[in-house]
């Protein structure tokens, strides 16, 4: 089960190489912070001009029409429209098509794991 | 087998064996230090505790806000823990030379990487930038800096040092000439004379 | 008289001419290039236009490149208690 002949997704699929449809938590994490640092400059610019009396048409536009990232819903958050999907939306970044052959992987990957525990457990009733 | 058994067994009884001997220790920890006391145990801390940083040095409140605890708390911590610390016997500390952490305790003897302008032997320096003091059993860390109200570090200037000449060959193709470059750096030796933790002032 | 402190923190690579020619015209051309403009509704539309690269703070006056170097500078953290008669 360990070692580098272990049975990862990549290992046991052949086409795991693909950019994956979504994005890891990790990316989502990093994704956040992105959103935030553009939150972050146009309240500081808000900010300066308010100080000063100035008012900016650009900014207003933005600041009516445009959601911070905390108003944001994840569906906005971490994907994006694309026109050849049929579900509307697709992850960002990453603008892979789900393909059969992915989802093929995937359910062999489940069947993988499920005969490995199988096969664990006549190992366990064996010893005891 | 048997004999193999024994092994683990002998190493069991004698920890300090199973300890890696000196030349397999990281290179760079013996370039840059040399420790009087060799078996040191690693540093357990029940507790630790922080303080806030001194006035002058907040770079980004934003990212260290989350992981300091408020002040007072710092400070009642400070209070209580820091003559625990104190009364322990031995005291190590990490000190920030030109930016660089030099983790010491008293009596080490510091390879810096660079020739210290303006310096000679016989110096006293004043150490007074730390980001971790700690003892067997306690560690002060500092947030990001420990207020240098708290300790008394002194290193003391031995000398320099310098490494064995260093020659670089230099050749362009298709020429025949070929440039001799040497190059021979100097370091700077110093030992800590001094780590001496003093009574909080509040 | 406040400024803004305008850092690029991303680069301008494959973004159209357009987005390029409000960087140079902001005067940012590598990153992590500080820039400073005064506050003022020019300033702040060009910031907007490159929201997504820059990292933008309000100071109070801006610093010359010298300052900005010294501000990097890690402190000596020591200083010569005794010296030896020289």
């Amino acid at each position: 089960m360990f070692g580098a002949f272990r049975a990862t997704n990549a290992l046991s699929g052949g086409l795991l190489w693909k950019t994956p449809w979504r994005l890891s938590r990790f990316q989502k994490a990093r994704h956040r912070e992105r959103l935030r640092a553009v939150d972050a400059v146009v309240a500081t610019v808000d900010q300066a001009l308010a100080k000063k009396g100035e008012t900016l048409k650009a900014l207003d536009v933005w600041k009516e029409t445009m959601p911070t990232e905390a108003e944001m819903l994840p569906k906005d958050k971490y994907t994006m429209f694309d026109r050849k999907e049929k579900r509307t939306t697709e992850m960002d970044e990453s603008l892979t098509t789900i393909e059969p052959t992915g989802l093929l992987e995937r359910l062999e990957c489940i069947e993988l794991e499920l005969h490995s525990k199988m096969v664990s457990i006549k190992i366990g009733e064996s010893l005891s | 087998m048997s004999r193999s058994l024994l092994r683990s067994v002998m190493e069991l009884r004698t920890p300090l064996t199973r300890l890696p001997p000196t030349f397999l220790l990281p290179s760079r920890a013996l370039s840059t230090t040399t420790t009087m006391m060799q078996n040191v145990a690693p540093a357990i801390s029940p507790a630790q505790t922080s303080i806030p940083p001194p006035p002058n040095t907040p770079l980004n409140p934003q990212k260290q806000a989350p992981m300091a605890p408020p002040p007072a708390e710092a400070a009642e911590s400070i209070s209580q823990l820091f003559p625990l610390l104190r009364a322990q016997p031995r005291h190590y500390i990490t000190a920030h030379i030109h930016g660089r952490p030099y983790l010491v305790t008293e009596g080490d003897q510091i390879r810096l990487p660079f020739k210290m302008p303006g310096v000679l032997p016989g110096d006293v320096l004043r150490l007074d930038r730390a980001s971790i003091l700690g003892s067997r059993d306690y560690t002060l860390k500092g947030t990001p800096w420990i207020d240098s109200a708290l300790f008394e570090c002194r290193a003391t200037v031995l000398g320099t040092e310098s490494e064995p000449m260093r020659i670089k060959m230099k050749k362009k193709q298709r020429n025949r000439r070929s440039q001799r470059v040497t190059s021979k750096h100097k370091y700077t030796i110093l030992r800590i004379s001094e780590l001496k933790l003093l009574e909080p002032t509040v | 008289m406040s400024y803004f402190r305008i850092t690029l923190h991303r680069s301008a690579i494959g973004l159209p001419q357009r987005t390029r020619g409000v960087l140079a015209a902001l005067g940012l051309r590598k990153r992590c290039q500080t820039v400073f403009h005064p506050v003022t509704p020019d300033s702040a539309g060009m910031i907007l236009k490159v929201k997504e690269l820059v990292a933008v703070e309000e100071v109070a006056r801006p610093l010359t490149t010298k300052e900005l170097r010294e501000e990097r500078r890690p402190e000596p953290g020591f200083w010569v208690e005794r010296a030896v008669p020289r």
